[in-house]
Formats: C-alpha cells, structure tokens, sequence
C-alpha cells in the first residue's frame, strides 16, 4: 500500500514537474522588444513600449531612447522588464533605441527599433510631428574656497515635417565669456533622401585623418544624386578673442586668431564599394585680433575607401592624408626668389608659390620642406572579419611627423605600427575570449634628439557568463613594453654649451592582471549581486640600479582591490555598498601611495516610481608619502537629492553634496569643506 | 513510519520547488493590450483591473468580461497569448536558464497562442486535456462543460489526456471531453479572429472619390 502511495506521489510530482521539462531553447539576448513589433503600424493614440531585460544587465545602467530623446527617467523599469507609455505621438515613423551595462560595466550593443503611427484621417498637407525636450539647470558649486557656481539651460527638438528630417539644438550657459572660445551651442539639421543643410555648431565627420568631429560654427551641406554624395561644410573653428597686453606692450595673455575652415568630400557609392576624397582648409585669420602669435595656414587632402561585403562580414577601410602647414603666416607668402635665397639657389622650384597664397602661405615656416620624404602623410588601413563566432579585426597606420590637421588637432603624430585582435564567442555566448597585439614605433623619424620608442603590447582576457545560479568571471593580462634602444649613459650639449650627462634608457615592462568575480545571489527576497576584483600591475626598470642621481626609477608597482554588494529589494530600494583599496609604489620606493575608500548608496522609489530619493556617503582616506614628506588627506563625501516625475512629462531634480576636506602634512592645505547644490527642470515634449 | 518518510520527501522535493518558483517567477509575462473590461488577481490580493503594461508574476489569474480582449507577451522570447471576453485563466511559469517554461491553466474562455519555437516550451492545461507545443499558432476554446478546442494554424499541437493523444496540425481541430479520447477533425466554419484587434499588421489608407467620399482601404500584408 505504501509503495502504491510512493509511486502515486512519484508520478504526480513527475507530471507537474514534466510540464517544466522540456529542452532545448535559447538563452534570453539582453534586451528584447516586446511591444510594438518591428515595423508596427499602430492607430493613433498611447503607445506602450515595453522591452525584456535580461538579468545580466545593470538596472541601473538602461537607458532608452525614443526617437534620439532619452526618456529613461519617464519608464518605469522593473527587475525583468522597462515601459513606456507614449503619447501623443506623430503620425510616421518612430525610432526606439535601448542600451545598457552589463553587470561587469561592460556597454552593450544597443538595440534599435522602429514603428509607425497611422493616421485615422488623410493628411491635407504636411504637418509637423516634433518632440523634444527643454531643460534648466543651476548650480551652485563652491570648491576649495572659490565659487565655481554657474547655470544653463538648453532644448532640443527632433521630428518630421512632410519628408525633412529636422533636429534642433540649443545649449546657453552663464559660463559663456567673451575672452574665452565660445561655450554656448546651437544647431540645426534638416536631412531629406536628397539632400541634408545644417547650420550653426556642426561636427563633420569625412575622414578620421582630416576631420572627425571637430566643432564647427558655419554651414554644412550635403547633396545625394544617385551613387553620387558631395559633402561640404564652411565656418569657424575658432572664433577670435584678442590677447592682452601691458602698458610696454608685452603679451600678458597670448590671443586666438579666428580660425576658418572650408571642407569638401565627393565621394561614389557603388555597392559594395565607397570612395571619397577629402579635402579640408583652414586658415588663421590674420587681421581677426591685433596680439597673438602664429597664425597658421593648413591643407589637408586625401581619400577613402570602405569595402563591406558579405553584409557586413568582410569590411576592409582605407584612409590616406597629406598636409601642408605653414605655423606661422605673419611674415606673408615667400616668392620664389625668396626660396631660392633661403636654399642659396640650389634648388629648383617649379612655382612660384606667391601666386597660390590664397590656397596656402608658403614661407620658411611651411612643412614639410620637402614633399618628396613623406613626413606629412598619413595613411590607416583596418580590415574586419566577422566569421564563425571570431570577430577578427587588423589594422595599421602611419602618421608622418610633419603631418598636421588642424581639424584633427588630437591625433598622435609620428608614429606608425599595427594592431592585431580577435574576440571568440563560445557557448551560446557565455564564454568570450579576446586576444589583441600591438606593435607602434613612436617618434619613428627620429627627428629632433628623442630617440624612437618601440610601444610593444599584447593582451589576453577570458570571459564567462554562465547565467543564473553560477558566478561570472572575467581575468585578463596585458604585458606592455616600451624600449628606446638606448642602453648606455649618453652625453648630451645644453643650450648654454656645457656638456652633461643624461639618462635616456628605457626598458621598461609593465604587466596588468585584472580578476573579476561576480555573483547573483538572491536571499531574503531581494536580489544581491557581489563584486570582487583585483588589479594588480608592475613594471620593471632593468636600469634601476645604475640609474643616475636624478634620474627617478621606472619601477612601479600599483594594486587595486574592490569589492561591491548591490541590492535591489521587492519594495522599491536599491542599495549598493563598496569598499576599495590602492596602493602604489612609485620611483622605486621613492613615493608611496595608498587608498582606501568606503561607500553607501541608497535609492528609493515612492508613488510608483514618481519620487525617487537617494543618498550616498562616501569615506575616502590616502596616504603619500615620499623621500621628504608625508601627507594624509581625508576626504568626506555626504550627497542627497531626489527626482520627482509631474504631469506633463515634467521632472525636477534636486541633490545636494557636501564634501569636507582635511589633510596633514601640508603646510598650503588645512581644511575646508566642499559644498555643491544641483537643481534641474526638464520637460519632454 | 512510512507517511513520515513520505511526508519527508514530499517536504524535500516540494521545497525547493517552491523556493524556484518563488526566485525565478517574476514578470514572466507583461499586458500589452487591454480592450474593455478584464481584472486580474495576484497572491492574496483582491481582484484589480487589468491595465496595459501590467508586469504578470506566476500564479497570477486573469478574467475578461463581456467585449473585453487582452493580448500578453512572455518575457523571455516574445510568445503572444490573445485572450478573447469571457476567459478565464491562471498563469503559470518558470524562469529557467533556456528561458521561462510556460503554462496556462484556463477553465473557460478563448486564447490564440503565439509559440517562439526558440522558446522553452509552452502547455495549455483544461480541465479535459492538456495542449503541448513547442512553436506554432493556434487557437483553444474551452466552454462551459470544459470541453477543449483546438485548432490547429501553423505548426503541431500534441493534445491529450490520461485515455489517448492526437497531433492536430494546419487544418485540423482537435477535441477533448473529460474522460474520453481526443478526436481529430478536419477544421470546418471556423473564423480566426486574432488579426482582428489594433494589433494587427495592416494599414489603413482613407482616400476621397470624386465626390470627395472619404472611403477606407484596409492592407492586410504577411510577415
């Protein structure tokens, strides 16, 4: 009878738990869109858009955008899923863009969605469909004993009118000055199939040699015809602002010339090739201020070309530049006599550059001299391969000594290597290893007395994600050696013809291991995540022990431990507590520093989400110190602030930050206290 | 000795199950339309309306009144339940590693269900029979005397119950009494309906005649 009941019961639990039984399946991608579906024509009215999180991603880190509006802070977002009610909503096109963190803090690919509002009546003529935002923010910030205070406030706009794409942009801020280059922004972009005309602050991008990003305040333009795009874009990246003076007219402050800048890029799209050429010119304007010193005069040309097949498997993009700079253009355009004088007549010049002082000033401050050595060329190649779960990628580039682009100020000059990488995805994605090399040779020209530096680096790095119930795990080391060849004590001339002895060896290698370790555990009906991670790097000077006296060690050794414990209850409250250390020793003993810092943070929700309330204490002490001093600095930050959602597509935001100061050991530092109050108004339309 | 022994294990496996259940469902599924009047009862709370963007935990009940429609999505992989007025259903999952392993628990009512076949699975339970499916279309009806319905639209649904099984596929209706062996049918006089509602993938164009009549014309495409 027993065994009877035994296998009744057996059965039963097996056939409720059967039902749960089933294979197979896919693990949840980050996010998924529930609702609306891709490509969803949907009647007029609110629209709900709701997206599944998957569990490995940060809460706290999603951010989601609705026709390039952010609209996070209005979404109500949940342990599994984020909503969104939108209203009001324009009859055409919508564009949902979701992002967010891993809980490694690795940024995930974004996930983009569209969908269409349908009219209940036939349009009699085109009608605008715009949102956009306004906002307003003051602060008041008094740092180290000097207000810092300042407000701003801005709006944006995005939307349709008939077939134009149009966006708008403003950002006013008090800390706009005159003496200063300009802080204030504002833009407008209309962009249709055939066409694209943006005025005011624009940010061009044709040629990552040339000009990326650069702010311009002009016109840019735009035209399509087919294969055919011709891009352009006129203004001014650099606005004058006069220098200043005294009374024996000496330059107490160095002015800014206002700077022009004229872009073109032509450039034919035959699938499944692209090429352009870019041309960019700017040029300081000489009579914009009267006390400033170098006006420049610059010409950037060169073309590109982008390969994509296979969908975007195989991608190969070819960039090349040359440039011409002249530093300074005060002393005006050189005739060809006067080269000729400069070289004592032995070389032949074929123009007479005089003639074309309006495309480039040419004088003895032009490079490169000679065109012929390539020292003003630049030239990058990168290939991608996107095949059997390997994501490949290989590049490599020159830049030329001499080669400048004004519209491209930040790019590192004189040097020339390549790089070498490769991410595998294994196990439906839980395991991810990465492998990348490189091999740069800086200041390969050798030009001036720095020798050139090999910058030699290799990096591996495991990655596991099992899912839930099990730890993730990352690790990862980098070896990075730089080596200038130099291995004796050299001798060296000084400016005022004494001989002295420097020590330019370098040798050195630095290794970095990074471990990682986080775990989801959910207990006492709330969801806990642990972060445990470890840095530690060292880096060996083989010439430590005959290094002269002067010379500071290379050696360093620096290790960072962390370790986080994130909550996210039932009820609305999320809590996050962190402790860290760092200690690095630097100079071969010569500077010690450690660090240790602890923090709380607390958010909580109230009335559905609508207040949000939240506040941190952050305890912080360090430690220096050095063959002559030391000094220990305490640090304590106290924040509290809330955000209230009203009607309307309205919030306000209020946080407060109190940080002391105090330090011993210092003579110039004592104590004081930090004080910042943030205030902001924002209103979605 | 025995029932302690019994009892023990019942304890030991039961436990834990709860424990899972308890852990891994939540939100399993969301209310991404609601038409009319529907309530849902969740735990021991009382009946409250059911309203759009309503997160669904495991365990929670839904009931749709006279014209009422109420369309679901599941978290996991976007499978769709539409429930028509006058149902009645209990919700059940379980968020696992391969996704949440599905289960409607309906006593009265008509549901079209929209299977992911990269899901983890997904079971009717009726009082006269139960549907497993792994990824398909198809509608169920239960009425009054728990008698079970379905009809098959795209795919295969295993349909039985403790006397006998059938697979009802595209064009068959398959149905189940209490105690009796399901039978398979060829589909006759059966109206789908789960394009109907605002959800579904068509676009209005109104255009004036000559007389400028404002006329409607409905596209209907096919993803």
């Amino acid at each position: 009878m027993a065994h009877k009941k035994n296998a009744c019961i057996a059965t039963l639990l097996f056939a409720s738990l059967s039902l749960f039984a089933q294979e197979s399946g896919i693990p949840s991608p980050p996010f998924l869109i529930l609702t609306p579906e891709q490509d969803q024509i949907l009647p007029p009215g609110e629209v709900l858009i709701a997206i599944s999180v998957a569990d490995v991603i940060d809460p706290a880190s999603i951010v989601l955008y609705l026709n390039e509006r952010e609209v996070t802070s209005s979404a109500v977002v949940s342990e599994y899923v984020l909503t969104f009610a939108a209203k009001n909503l324009a009859r055409g096109a919508h564009r949902i863009v979701i992002a967010g963190k891993n809980r490694q803090g690795d940024q995930l690919p974004p996930l983009r969605g569209m969908f269409f509002i349908r009219s209940d009546e036939a349009p009699a003529r085109p009608r605008p469909q715009f949102t956009g935002r306004v906002y307003a923010e003051g602060r008041y910030e008094n740092i180290c004993r000097q207000n810092e205070s300042f407000a701003m406030t801005g709006a944006e706009f995005n939307g349709r009118y008939g077939e134009l794409d149009v966006r708008g942009r403003v950002f006013l801020t008090s800390l706009e000055d005159g003496d200063a280059q300009p802080r204030h922004r504002f833009s407008l972009d209309i962009e249709h199939d055939l066409f694209r005309v943006q005025a005011g602050d624009i940010y061009p991008r044709y040629n990552d040699l040339i000009i990326w990003g650069k702010r311009v305040r002009g016109i840019g333009a735009g035209v399509n015809a087919g294969p055919f795009t011709l891009e352009a874009v006129f203004g001014q990246t650099q606005r004058p602002v006069e220098g200043a003076v005294d009374a024996t007219t000496s330059l107490l402050r160095r002015g800014a010339y206002g700077q022009d800048l004229i872009g073109i890029r032509p450039s034919l799209n035959f699938r499944p090739v692209r090429f352009g050429v870019t041309l960019v010119k700017i040029r300081d304007d000489l009579d914009s201020i009267a006390n400033g010193t170098s006006p420049s005069d610059n010409v950037v040309v060169g073309p590109d070309v982008l390969l994509s097949i296979d969908r975007g498997r195989i991608e190969l993009r070819a960039q090349a530049a040359v440039s011409l700079l002249t530093h300074d253009t005060s002393v005006g355009a050189f005739s060809k006599d006067d080269i000729k004088d400069m070289f004592s007549a032995a070389v032949e010049v074929p123009i007479d550059p005089q003639k074309y002082e309006k495309i480039l000033i040419v004088n003895d401050t032009t490079v490169p001299l000679n065109l012929k050595e390539l020292t003003s060329v630049a030239t990058a190649v990168n290939l991608k391969l996107h095949y059997y779960r390997n994501l490949l990628r290989l590049g490599y580039k020159m830049i030329g000594s001499d080669y400048f682009s004004l519209a491209n100020s930040w790019l590192r000059k004189d040097i020339r290597g390549f790089y070498l990488s490769d991410r595998v995805r294994l196990l439906q994605n839980k395991l991810y290893l990465d492998f990348s090399m490189e091999r740069y040779r800086d200041n390969f020209s050798r030009q001036g007395v720095k020798p050139a530096i090999d910058l030699n680096s290799a990096t591996c790095a495991i990655a596991y994600y099992p899912g839930k119930g099990l730890p993730n795990v990352s690790m990862s080391f980098r070896s990075y050696n730089r080596n200038n060849g130099v291995t004796e004590i050299q001798l060296d001339s000084l400016t005022y013809g004494a001989i002295d002895t420097t020590d330019v060896r370098e040798d050195s290698r630095q290794r970095d291991i990074h471990f990682q370790i986080g775990y989801q555990a959910p207990f006492f009906n709330a969801s806990h995540y642990f972060v445990l991670g470890i840095i530690a790097a060292i880096k060996d000077d083989p010439y430590d022990a005959s290094r002269l006296v002067g010379y500071y060690s290379q050696e360093m050794t620096s290790n960072v431990n962390m370790l986080s414990w994130s909550s996210t209850y039932p009820f609305p409250l999320r809590t996050t507590l962190s402790f860290s250390t760092n200690k690095n020793v630097l100079g071969g003993g010569a500077s010690d520093f450690t660090y240790q810092s602890l923090s709380a943070f607390g958010e909580y929700k109230f009335w559905q989400n609508k207040l949000s309330t939240f506040g941190e204490i952050r305890l912080t002490q360090s430690n220096n110190t050095t063959w002559t001093e030391a000094i220990d600095v305490r640090r304590n930050l106290a924040r509290l602030g809330a955000q209230i959602v009203l009607r309307a597509q309205q919030s306000v935001m209020l946080e407060t930050c109190f940080i002391t100061f105090s330090a011993t050991g210092v003579a110039s530092i004592s104590a004081y206290t930090d004080t910042i109050l943030r205030m902001r108004y924002e209103k979605l339309f | 000795m025995i029932k302690s022994r019994l009892a023990l294990c019942l304890l030991l496996v039961v436990l834990p199950a709860f424990e899972i259940v308890g852990q891994n469902a939540k939100e399993i599924a969301l209310v991404i339309k609601v038409t009319g009047g529907a309530q849902i009862k969740s735990g021991a709370d009382a009946w409250q309306p059911l309203v759009n963007g309503r997160r669904l935990n495991s365990g929670d009940i839904v009931k749709t009144e006279e014209g009422a429609f109420v369309a679901i999505a599941f978290t996991d992989d976007r499978s769709i339940l539409k429930i028509r007025s006058k149902s009645q259903f209990q919700l059940e999952g379980e968020r696992g590693e391969l996704g949440i392993k599905k289960r409607l628990l309906m006593t009265i009512g008509q549901v079209w269900a929209k299977i992911n076949p990269k899901g983890a699975g997904y079971r009717m339970v009726t009082p006269s029979g139960v549907a497993a499916v792994r990824g398909t279309e198809f509608y169920t009806i239960v009425d009054a005397d728990a008698k079970m319905t379905v009809i098959g639209v795209t795919g295969a649904v295993s349909v039985f119950n403790k006397v006998d099984s059938v697979l009802v596929t595209p064009g068959k209706t398959g149905t189940v009494e209490r105690g009796k062996a399901p039978l398979l049918t060829d589909t006759v006089d059966f109206v789908p309906w789960a394009d109907d509602d605002e959800t579904a993938d068509s676009i209005d164009i109104e255009f004036q005649d000559a007389n400028g009549v404002k006329k409607k014309l409905r596209l209907k495409y096919q993803k």
